[in-house]
């Protein structure tokens, strides 16, 4: 049904508008032309018999019904329109908030989790009494009690009779420091540092008035060996630590002070 | 000055026009006979402000409107496959020219379907309906030359599906 010389007009042909001669002799005599129009008066014949289809009957009473009964009822409120987009629109709402509380929460658990851990500052190792106090806060201080409270009071009735008064003696420095308490529970000293130290604090005359030379250069001979064995322990100490937790290395290096 | 006519009065003056847009378009009764009811209740309740010369176009519009929510509709929820409505049976067999008729109105149905809008909606309102040119374009609000231009292109798209489907039918 295809010509190869189909005119372009042929459709306005079929329209039934008008068109030139040879378009109209053309459709007369190509074969093609020719089926093509006789089977578009068939299709239009067939199109237009269409035409007599009439609506079902009570479609037209049922429709106008349906009109008068939608007309005679009252125009919906925007009042009682609204909760329905409400009631929607409030369930994301509380989805949204469910959502947010989780994300909080997980938030909260995550900052405990990854708080920055407190690594102890290595304090200087100094024989200066508040550094020692202040990494052993657990320990009561040794202050010596004020002069008015070691003073009796003069309305209490004398129950005992009074010691004497002995002035405070000058604080002395401590001649071996303290390690600091945690190196003490990770390592404790080797006998022969408490020997040492039971030595030194015998000979530690509270009486005597100035140390000679000699003595000042002996307790500072002790005071390098008591260094150097307790830098030794911390070492064994680490040494034998990390060899045993590998996988905690991190941990451990934020948890012990050496 | 004649008086306009009452909503009733178009609605039932309209009600077969809408119907037939509906049913070419849908295929349904049962569905066409819905779609129709939903378009005359918009005739009813629109059709004070229309002038009577666009009354007809104005008219098919809101029924293919009312048949493509359908259709849209049936998109979204397809409809369960229907059974093919056997043939009618009878003992007197139908004659020759009735039996070509009906066979070229299958036909027809089929190559309708595979035309996509808005060239299925001029068929119908152009061969069906009968419109105008001017009342097809107004009712599609297309340009006058672009709707013969798609007119042409349609019918000639049905005929080469029927001759391609059914070349029994070329005469």
């Amino acid at each position: 049904m295809t010509c190869p010389d189909r005119p372009h007009d042929l459709d306005l042909l079929l329209a039934g508008e008008p068109v030139s001669e040879d378009v109209r002799q053309h459709a007369e005599t190509c074969e093609a032309c020719a089926e093509e129009v006789a089977l578009d008066a068939q299709i239009t014949a067939a199109l237009a018999s269409r035409r007599t289809v009439s609506a079902p009957t009570g479609l037209v009473a049922a429709a106008l019904a349906e009109a008068h009964r939608g007309a005679a009822a009252p125009a919906p409120s925007h009042r009682l329109a609204a909760p329905r987009p409400a009631i929607r629109a409030a369930q994301p709402r509380r989805l949204r908030v469910a959502a947010f509380a989780v994300l909080a929460a997980f938030a909260l658990a995550m900052a405990w989790v990854l708080r920055p851990v407190e690594t102890p500052v290595e304090q200087p190792l100094t024989a200066e009494a508040p550094a020692v106090q202040r990494l052993t806060p657990d320990l009561p201080a040794s202050v010596d009690p004020p002069e008015e409270l070691q003073t009796p009071d003069a309305d209490a009735p004398p129950s005992e009779p009074a010691p004497e008064a002995v002035a405070p003696a000058p604080r002395q420095r401590r001649a071996v420091p303290r390690a600091p308490r945690r190196a003490q529970r990770a390592a404790p000293p080797a006998p022969e540092i408490a020997s040492q130290q039971d030595d030194l604090a015998q000979n530690d005359p509270a009486e005597d008035a100035e140390p000679s030379p000699e003595e000042i250069a002996r307790a500072e001979a002790e005071l390098k060996l008591a260094f150097a064995l307790v830098g030794d322990a911390q070492d064994r100490a680490r040494r034998v630590v990390r060899t045993s937790a590998d996988a905690l290395a991190p941990t451990i290096d934020h948890a012990l002070p050496f | 000055m004649p008086a306009s006519p009452s909503p009733d009065a178009i609605v039932q003056h309209h009600a077969d026009l809408v119907y037939r847009v509906v049913l070419s378009l849908l295929r349904d009764p049962d569905e066409a006979a819905d779609a129709a009811q939903e378009a005359l209740v918009k005739v009813w309740k629109g059709c004070t402000g229309i002038p009577a010369a666009s009354l007809r176009a104005w008219c098919a519009r809101v029924a293919r409107n009312a048949a493509l929510d359908h259709l849209r509709r049936r998109k979204v929820r397809p409809q369960p496959a229907k059974e093919e409505l056997p043939e009618p049976t009878s003992a007197s067999p139908l004659p020759d020219a009735r039996a070509e008729a009906a066979e070229l109105d299958r036909e027809i149905d089929r190559a309708l379907d595979t035309l996509g809008e808005p060239y299925r909606s001029i068929v119908v309102l152009r061969e069906i309906e009968g419109l105008a040119y001017q009342e097809v374009a107004d009712t599609l609000d297309l340009p006058l030359n672009t709707m013969k231009v798609y007119l042409h292109r349609a019918k000639r798209r049905l005929r080469e599906a029927i001759a391609q489907r059914a070349p029994e039918l070329v005469p």
